[in-house]
Parts: structure tokens; sequence; C-alpha cells
């Protein structure tokens, strides 16, 4: 449910430093003392040559190693590879056990007891016990840790005990479907380095000890973080000896540093793969797979009775016939991507793929807008009703493209039908601060979604105006009911059920315009194998990057 | 002269009271809220939470009283803690500022050492073809935006022909190398980033020491050691580009808090992890002791920059050392 972040991951391998061709010295005077240079630094690491190293890129640094505290999408990459969860995903969002190796679950997810692995050690040597989740469990409890990011999930928990060194347990007010999963958003911090400090300012943030695959062995403020692989894993023993991260904010500059042979892996843009497949010799270097990803781009129609058009549905679904979503997806985001129904992933369980998107189609679209009295009676060019204009913003967080060539596209198709929608890009806190506060007609949004299909948070009624992510104000008690028992029973048929419920209802209603699930295209150096694609990206599977390996010789 | 030294000073510290009081309260009435750790959104606004950190942080108290306390804080040089990352904003900049100002004091150094020799050897051939080559040429250098030559040197040095890294500070492994190595490997990192923020300038620079130095030349004492016989090089860059050097140093004092500064844009496309970048970083967390700390160090270096251009002309011109009806000091 982390917002419209954007995934952009990279990695690399590289030798020391890229020797400049024998050939080119004559030609190029720079070469020269670069040689020169090199072979000063050949002869000052001569003893020591790194092991193959995967250089992998972040869009932006973490602030923190403190997985409790910080929620980005950067710090959760490195997280997950120095810290274990409990419980993890695999690429097919599948469950997997990880530092629990079993778990029981009472009366629909109130009690959830963890058997832990035994012989778990701290990068540092000390053992790891049920007191550390307990721990991290009371850290993310605490307002004082500053979790927003993690609260949610655990917003229900009125107790939890280590019942022994191996074994712990969690009780909740009433039933969660999610009572294990959520487990997934949370490596395990270890209490004994974080005794006695206060729990944002503890060196451990920045120097974390886990008991993961890789251990950080080097961090070098804005410039990398360098992970090497840890011996005594429980786990299976990573492919990768050495993973270098380096944070690469600019995202033309991730995609050349992919090109120059300076990265092994990251997300293109739509262009690039045109770039790479015309150039055989970069073609030859890199690879480029589509990956499905959990982000979805929406339109949210203000429902609360803050304006007359959106809280008829007839004009809702006018709004999204007159959207050429599959245009959307063809030309902006130039095939990469898939015209959405619901704010359930068609890579999700509870899909319900009998549903056809709405097409575009104006005269439809007409159609619905004279049905609810939407009509042009004094041949201006605007529909009007009861004297009120059908003219409304669309409120935009601003540098986003995407989105604002979908505004562009949206109202040139609305002016058309006699709709003027004008367009007001925020910076992103204020736009999220107008968001919150329900004050816009119509938003434009996008959210990448958790694996399970839980939507209460967006649908229920109890969710409106900044408590929840239901920002249109949609109220029904047709969806409020399933939404509810979506989430208090384990029974994977029956949630189903409920969700395609739920589904059916939002595909009539519109809400919101679904517009499009996101794929990214992946763009990955030959050298390295193994990677597949993963909804969660390519990191955010387990074991994923542990399976990993560098052509040429690993560790 | 030390009473007008005293009162330059006083103002310069006022006007740096009022510059933080200023950005103090428009950072703090502006809306939005501090988002730390949530880089991307908080996922929901979870109120007990923002209440912790408001608490942790003061932000619940007055203004008058957070800014007093802030003031205070500073006086003993220490300028809180981010919000984002909770550790001392001093060492955050600390950390950054040998980046930035190494990489601008590269691209002064070559700003200016190839601008004055240009300038000059334009200048005394007046119309020559140097002169005239380098007009258009200092022109489109001058209008070339520089995020596109900064993309189109790294597709061409460093994708095509791999002379220079593309962006980064370091090569992998340099933290085992030795000094000297160390220090080429990070000066052929700052090559590039170096070049992009020079070039404009070096242009504008060019053409003012041409401009300058065609002035010089012009003058009366030029003109009157020409007669003496002087030879024309030794009179070019002995004597007339000394003259000419005034303007240029004032100039080159004004550009004392670009040093700073740091362009986000080049710090960006490169990624050099620079002071820039930390300031386009904390505006977008609101993250107000990073922004409040590194505008302190920005206008320090201005007023300073100004209050060294003031003393100057006081050497310079003797009319000002004079306290009004007293003897020269």
């Amino acid at each position: 449910m982390l917002a419209s972040g954007q995934v952009k991951l990279v990695a690399q391998i590289r030798p020391a430093a890229r020797p400049a061709p024998a050939g080119r010295l004559r030609v190029w005077p720079l070469a020269r003392p670069a040689a020169a240079a090199l072979a000063l630094l050949l002869a000052a690491c001569a003893g020591a040559p790194p092991p193959p190293t995967l250089n992998a890129v972040l869009s932006a640094e973490p602030a923190s190693l403190n997985y409790v505290t910080q929620n980005d999408l950067n710090t959760r990459i490195v997280a997950k590879l120095i810290g274990d969860s409990l419980v993890d995903f695999d690429e097919e969002l599948n469950l997997v056990p990880r530092l629990a190796s079993s778990w029981e679950t009472e009366g629909d997810g109130r009690r959830v007891v963890f058997h832990l692995r035994s012989g778990v050690r701290w990068h540092d040597g000390a053992p790891f016990t049920a007191g550390d989740v307990a721990f991290t469990l009371e850290r993310v409890l605490d307002p004082a840790s500053l979790a927003a990011g993690k609260r949610p999930y655990f917003a229900t928990v009125t107790g939890y005990s280590a019942l022994d060194d191996v074994t712990f347990q969690v009780e909740r007010s009433e039933p969660y479907a999610r009572a294990v999963e959520v487990w997934e958003t949370l490596p395990i911090l270890p209490r004994h380095a974080y005794a006695g400090q206060d729990f944002l300012e503890a060196p451990a943030n920045r120097a974390p000890v886990g008991t993961g695959p890789y251990r950080l062995t080097a961090w070098e403020p804005g410039s990398h973080l360098e992970l090497t692989a840890w011996e005594d894993y429980f786990g299976p023993a990573p492919g990768v000896g050495r993973i270098r991260f380096r944070p690469l904010p600019d995202p033309a500059t991730r995609v050349e540093a992919l090109l120059a042979g300076e990265v092994d892996l990251t997300s293109l843009r739509p262009l690039d793969r045109e770039r790479i497949e015309a150039d055989p010799r970069l073609a030859g270097r890199v690879k480029v797979i589509p990956q499905d990803t959990l982000f979805v781009w929406y339109l949210a129609w203000n429902q609360d009775g803050s304006n007359p058009f959106f809280t008829d549905a007839r004009v809702r679904r006018a709004m999204t016939l007159a959207l050429d979503r599959q245009g959307f997806v063809d030309q902006v985001l130039m095939g990469a991507g898939e015209v959405a129904t619901s704010l359930i992933h068609p890579r999700m369980w509870a899909f319900d793929a009998s549903l056809t998107p709405w097409p575009f189609d104006r005269q439809a679209a007409a159609a619905l807008l004279e049905e609810a009295g939407w009509v042009d009676g004094d041949g201006d060019g605007l529909r009007e009703r009861k004297g009120q204009a059908f003219a409304f913003t669309l409120l935009m967080p601003a540098g986003n493209e995407e989105m604002i060539r979908l505004g562009a596209m949206l109202q040139e198709s609305l002016r058309t039908l006699g709709v003027d929608m004008s367009v007001r890009t925020l910076e992103y806190s204020l736009y999220r601060a107008e968001r919150d506060a329900g004050r816009f007609a119509a938003m434009a949004g996008g959210w990448l979604l958790d694996p399970d299909p839980d939507c209460f948070d967006f649908w229920h009624s109890s969710q409106i105006r900044g408590v929840g992510l239901n920002f249109a104000g949609y109220a029904d008690p047709e969806v409020d009911r399933p939404c509810e028992a979506g989430r208090r029973t384990l029974d994977r048929e029956e949630r189903a059920g409920l969700y395609r419920q739920v589904q059916a209802i939002l595909h009539r209603d519109q809400p919101n315009t679904f517009i499009a699930y996101r794929r990214t295209l992946l763009g990955i150096a030959r050298r390295l194998e193994g990677v597949r694609p993963s909804p969660l990206t390519v990191w955010g599977a387990y074991p994923g990057p542990l399976t990993w390996s560098l052509q040429g010789g690993t560790r | 002269m030390a009473a007008y030294a005293l009162r330059r000073l006083l103002t310069a510290l006022s006007t740096l009271l009022g510059i933080t009081v200023i950005t103090f309260a428009v950072l703090h009435l502006a809306p939005g809220d501090p988002a730390p750790g949530q880089a991307v959104d908080p996922l929901m606004s979870d109120p007990e939470v923002v209440q912790a950190l408001r608490d942790r942080y003061g932000l619940d108290r007055p203004l008058p009283a957070q800014y007093a306390g802030w003031v205070g804080r500073v006086l003993r040089l220490d300028f809180g803690r981010s919000l984002v990352d909770h550790r001392p904003v001093r060492a955050r900049i600390l950390e950054r500022l040998p980046r930035t100002l190494g990489l601008n004091l590269l691209a002064l150094g070559l700003i200016l050492g190839v601008a004055v020799p240009l300038g000059a050897a334009a200048a005394a051939r007046r119309d020559g073809p140097l002169d005239r080559a380098s007009a258009p040429v200092l022109y489109l250098l001058y209008s070339l935006p520089s995020f596109w030559v900064a993309l189109l040197l790294q597709g061409s040095l460093a994708v095509g022909l791999g002379l220079f890294p593309l962006a980064g500070l370091t090569s992998d492994g340099a933290a085992g190398w030795s000094l000297p190595a160390r220090a080429w490997d990070t000066l052929w990192h700052a090559a590039l980033p170096a070049f992009c923020l020079a070039y404009g300038s070096l242009a504008f620079f060019a053409r003012f020491s041409r401009a300058n130095l065609l002035e010089a030349l012009a003058a009366d004492f030029v003109r009157a050691a020409r007669a003496r016989g002087l030879r024309e090089g030794r009179l070019l860059w002995r004597h007339a580009l000394a003259a000419a050097a005034i303007p240029f140093l004032t100039l080159a004092g004004l550009m004392l808090p670009t040093l700073v500064s740091g362009s986000v844009i080049i710090e960006r496309i490169f990624a050099w992890p620079g002071l820039g970048s930390l300031l386009f970083e904390s505006l977008f967390t609101r993250d107000y002791p990073t922004i409040m700390g590194l505008t302190v160090l920005s206008s320090l270096l201005v007023l300073a920059g100004t209050l060294g251009a003031d003393l100057l002309y006081l050497v310079a011109d003797p009319r000002l050392r004079r306290p009004a009806g007293g003897e020269s000091a």
C-alpha cells in the first residue's frame, strides 16, 4: 500500500575500474594518466582482488537502515538482504517461511504462534531468539518509533509474548486474514544492539546487525553501500558474493549506467527498449524483460457531495468511457501496462477475470451524461444541469510525466463531450494534503498495492478523509460488508467470493476510474543470471536475489 | 576605519538574522508536514505518529519559541537533528561539504585557468583569428543547457568511449587503494561534472576578461609603457592584466557562495552526493533543521563575500577610510 513510488532498481557488475583499452592511448591524451593511475591502483590492491560484485543501484540512499522506522522502497530492498522477516513471499506471491519455520493460527488470525528456527545467529554472533521478535513488534507499536508505514498492519494487536526462545505468540482483538503475512513487512531487529539507546539515533541504524544473507561491510554516505555474503546464513547460500548499491537519483543516468556496463539491472523507460534492441552491441550485453508490478494508476471522483457531478454513478462511468485507457497504455506507456478493472491485480488469486474493462466509447458516455441530466441546453458547447456548467478540476502531483499526459488525454476527450476539465498540479506533499482533506473534485493518483486483495482501506466507508485511502469518499454498505468479512477469515475460497462481489460492484459504480497496472521493463546485463521477474520486484521475493549468480565465477 | 568595518559587520549580522527569521517562518508556515522515513508517502497519516514526531522535535510549540530555541542552539553550533534520519544536521552537512566544495573549486579553477588566458589572447589580437573564432564558440557554450551537455558527455565519453566513469564519487574497491590512487580516482569522477558546471561561466568569464583587458589596453598607462618601448607580450601579461584583474577579483569574490550551493541538476545527473542534492531532498521531506542549516551556511557565505568586497573597497578607496573630518588611517 505504499504510494506512488517508483521502484527503480538497478544493478551492475564491474571490475575495479574500467581500464582504457590500450589502443586508445595514443589517441586520447586523458587515457594516459588514467592508465598510469590504474597501474598504481592495480599494484595497490593486487593483494586482495574484490570478489565478483553485483553493483546494484537505488533511486535514493536509505536515510537509515532501521527498517522499523524507515519504510521507503530503497530501504526495504537493502533491509531484506541484511535482515530477515519471519515469513516472506516468493515470486508468485506465495507465502514462504523465513525466520519462522512454521506457524499456527487460531480464530481466523486472532492468535498466531510462530515456531522460529533454532540456532540462528546475528551477524555479531549473538543468538537470535523470540525476544528479538517481541522487541521489534514493541518498537512498531510505540508511536515514538515513528513507524507510520508498519503500524496499520499491527493496529489490532492486543498482546504478544515470547513463549520460549523459539516460540512467539501474537494476539489480536479481532480476526485478521493477513495476521501471518503482514510479518513479511518486518525484518527483525536485534534487541541487544538497541539496548540503552535512543531507537531513532542508535548507531545500529547506520551499522545494522541482521540475521540475513548479507552483512553491511561499507557505507560511504551518498556514494555506495556494500553488502557481503554472510557465510553462516541459515538459508540458501547467496550466489553473488558481494553487492554494491549505488544511489543514482536520475533515471536517465541509471539507464546509461546499464548500457555502459556499470550496472547489471535497472528498470528501463519505454523508449530504451527500442534503443537496445536496435543496437546489436547493446543487445549482446543487455536483455530486456517485462515485469508486472502491483502499481496501478487511477482517477478518484469525489462523491462526498462537495461537487454536483460525481455523486451519480452514471457520470462516473461516463468519465471512464470517455478515457481511452488502451490508448494511454499504447501511446504513453508504450505497451508497458494493462488496462485495470479494480485495485485487485490480475496476478492476485482474488482477481475476477470475468469482468471486461469498460471500453473507450464516447457515444455511450454522452448517453449516460444525458441520462444523468447533463445536457447542453444553451448551445455553448458545455453541458449543464440546473444552471450549473459541467466544469471541474483534476488534481495531480507535479513531476509525473505519465499522469500529465493522461490528464491531457482526458481533457481533450471530455472537451468533445461538452465537459470542461482543467488540471491542477501540486508538489507532492501539497497534493497529499489536498487529497487527504478531500479538497478536490477529481484527482489522479497511483498506488503500489500490497500482494493481498484486502481492500478495506480503499473502499470501506470508515476509511474516508485522512483515515484510510478511500479518497473518493465512496460509501456503500454493499461494499462495506464484503470488505469487512474479507479481512476476517483465513479461508481463501470464501475470501475470493467476497472480493468477487466487491469487484463487481466497483465495476458498476466506478468510484474510481481504474486506468492501468504498470508493467516495467527490466534491463538485465547478460552476465547476471537467474533473475526472475516478480510483481514484488526482483528484489522483493524470497529467496529471489539469493538465487542469482554472476557468469564467470561466483563468490 | 574600524568604525566602518564594525558598522558593516553589524549590518551583515542583522541581515543574517533577518534571513533566518524569514526562512524559518516560511518553512514552518508552508503547507505540508515533515514525513520522516516515508520518502514516498506515509501510508496513512497516523495521528499518534504525527504527534510523536511533533513532541520529539517540539514542533507544537509556538513558532517564536521554536525559533528562539533554534537560535540558542545555533549559537552553540548545534544545528539540531534531521527529521529524516535523526542524525545531527552539522554532521550531515560536513559530510557533504567537501564534495561540493571540491567539485566547485575544480570548476572554478577550470573557469579561471581557461577563461583568463583565452580572454587575454583574444584581446591581444583583437579581431584576429582567435578572437573571431572564439566569440561564436563561447556564445554557443554559454547558451547550451548544462543538463543536456551532461547527458551528451555521459553518452559519448562515459558510455561510448569509456574514458570517464558515468557517475558517482569513487570506483568500486577504491577504499583499499593508496592515497594518490584514491585522489586520482576522485578527480577522474569529478571531471565530467566539473566541466558541466564550468563551461557556461567559462564562456562568460572569457568574454569578461577580454572586455576588461581591451579597456586596460586602451588606458593611458599602457600607451605610456608602449612609448617607453615595452615589449607587447610583457605589456599584456604583466601590466594590462594586473589592471584588469580588479573587477575580475570582485566578480570571483561574489562567486564565493556558489562554491557551496551546489547544482541540484548536475549533482543528480552525476550522482554526486553534495549539498545541492541534500537541499533538494530536504525540501521534499520538509526536513526543517537541515534546510535551516544549509540556509545559514549559504547566507553566511553570501554575507562574507559582500563584507569582503566592502572591506576591499576600503583598501582600494582612500576616501572611505577617513572618518568625517579625521586624518587617514
